[in-house]
């Protein structure tokens, strides 16, 4: 069974009162979902708590996935377009707690910790942007996935992805 | 930043982000000048790909509990769209009530006719003197747009009625006379006749004198309105036709003497 045919019988599931599907669903996306958050939202406590609200749009409102297109694609929108307005909400807040957090607790000789650079670097981008780089980078999607879940088509999301792939490099070199 | 050619420039984000070690060295070999760009881009997505990996790897599961969903924040375009929509309404409401209660303005009133006298009368003017058409008071449309008659006026000198009696004596001086008798300024045009005339008038004002006298030594006199009259040595056909020249002066024929003309019965 492909991972589609599981998530979208995990759906149906859930639809049908097993409350169990939808903790498997949790677990199968919750690193996606929140890599997600955290690329966008660029705090860890914020991602975590927006992870949960996504999450909990998800178990209220899955009878309005229409099943046209994968699970995940679905998921992977409500979770762009949530962070991003959370994103808006504490655009201010959130860039001041983590470049803090940043200088004050990450140290580059620490394997797993964040990359300064590219955290500034992502810092001065634009909730959307860091959407498109999040998608196409770190979960490697493709184009049509990337413009079914930012709710657009291929061409507008390659061009957007090619912009905002110049911001980045060009903040990035800028730090470094 | 050295800047590619686009197809270049995709070629080389392509290899950095999906190329083979051997596809990145034959771009190199073909595009030597490119190869330090390259090595830049392959490093940068490198880093940004292991930066995502890092977060995925660095991240404990909590277990899911529903919770409090909060409001979303409109977009920063949505509300300055929806302010400055607001605020076109609120400006064309406050147009359209301070429109509302201003009063009508005020009908704009067209300038009086100026008269210009002119000592050489057009062509025109001597060809056929202009005769303002006849007003039919009775019509309701005209007596609509008649202004508001002004109290009633003490009646000028040159129309209060007199006797006058002259006998061989010059046209133009004649008309002189009249003139000064009515206390008014007469302007005369270049090429008036002036033959010897007698004539007697009763109980007429300079005006009828002047007009009488025009209908029978062939001179249009122009009451200008202000106190003068022009003379101008030129009857129209028209109204000599249908008002024939009235034989009140008497007119003195060298040839034949003083003979004395009909009365005209004035009303």
């Amino acid at each position: 069974m492909s991972a589609y045919d599981e998530d979208m019988a995990l759906v149906e599931r859930y639809l049908a009162g097993d409350e169990t599907a939808f903790e498997s669903l949790y677990s199968r996306y919750y690193d996606k979902v929140f890599a997600i958050a955290r690329g966008i939202l660029l705090d860890a406590d914020e991602a975590s708590d927006a992870v949960q609200e996504i999450f909990t749009l998800v178990y209220r409102h899955l009878h309005r996935f229409d099943r046209r297109s994968r699970f995940s694609t679905w998921l992977f929108r409500v979770a762009v377009n949530r962070s991003i307005q959370e994103s808006r909400r504490n655009k201010h807040r959130a860039r001041h707690v983590e470049l803090t957090e940043t200088s004050a607790t990450i140290t580059p000789d620490e394997p797993d910790a964040p990359d300064p650079k590219i955290q500034a670097a992502l810092a001065k981008m634009s909730p959307n942007d860091r959407a498109l780089l999040v998608l196409f980078y770190w979960e490697e999607l493709g184009l049509q996935e990337i413009a079914d879940s930012l709710g657009t088509n291929v061409n507008a999301a390659k061009t957007r992805l090619y912009r905002a792939r110049e911001r980045f490099r060009a903040l990035y070199e800028e730090a470094a | 930043m050295r800047k590619f050619a686009p197809e270049l420039d995709q070629l080389m984000w392509f290899l950095a982000e999906n190329g083979s070690t051997q596809a990145v060295e034959e771009f190199e070999g073909r595009y030597p000048d490119a190869k330090y760009e390259l090595a830049r881009r392959i490093a940068l997505v490198r880093r940004l790909k292991s930066e995502g990996k890092k977060l995925h790897r660095s991240t404990g599961m909590p277990r899911f509990h529903p919770v409090e969903v909060r409001r979303a924040v409109p977009s920063r375009r949505l509300v300055f769209g929806v302010a400055g929509l607001s605020l076109a309404a609120l400006a064309a409401a406050t147009f359209s009530l301070v429109t509302f209660l201003q009063p009508p303005a005020p009908t704009p009133v067209p300038p009086a006719p100026r008269v210009v006298e002119s000592p050489e009368p057009s062509a025109a003017l001597r060809a056929k003197p202009y005769v303002a058409p006849p007003v039919d008071s009775a019509d309701p449309g005209v007596a609509r747009h008649l202004p508001e008659q002004p109290p009633a006026e003490p009646k000028p000198r040159y129309l209060a009625p007199q006797d006058l009696k002259i006998d061989g004596a010059p046209l133009l001086s004649a008309l002189q006379l009249i003139a000064t008798q009515g206390g008014i300024d007469l302007t005369v045009a270049p090429g008036m006749p002036n033959p010897e005339v007698d004539f007697e008038f009763e109980r007429k004002n300079t005006i009828e004198m002047l007009q009488d006298l025009g209908r029978k030594y062939a001179f249009t006199a122009f009451d200008q309105g202000d106190g003068s009259v022009l003379i101008i040595p030129a009857v129209d056909p028209q109204t000599a036709q249908k008002d024939p020249a009235p034989p009140t002066p008497l007119e003195k024929d060298p040839a034949k003497g003083t003979r004395r003309a009909d009365l005209a019965q004035e009303p």
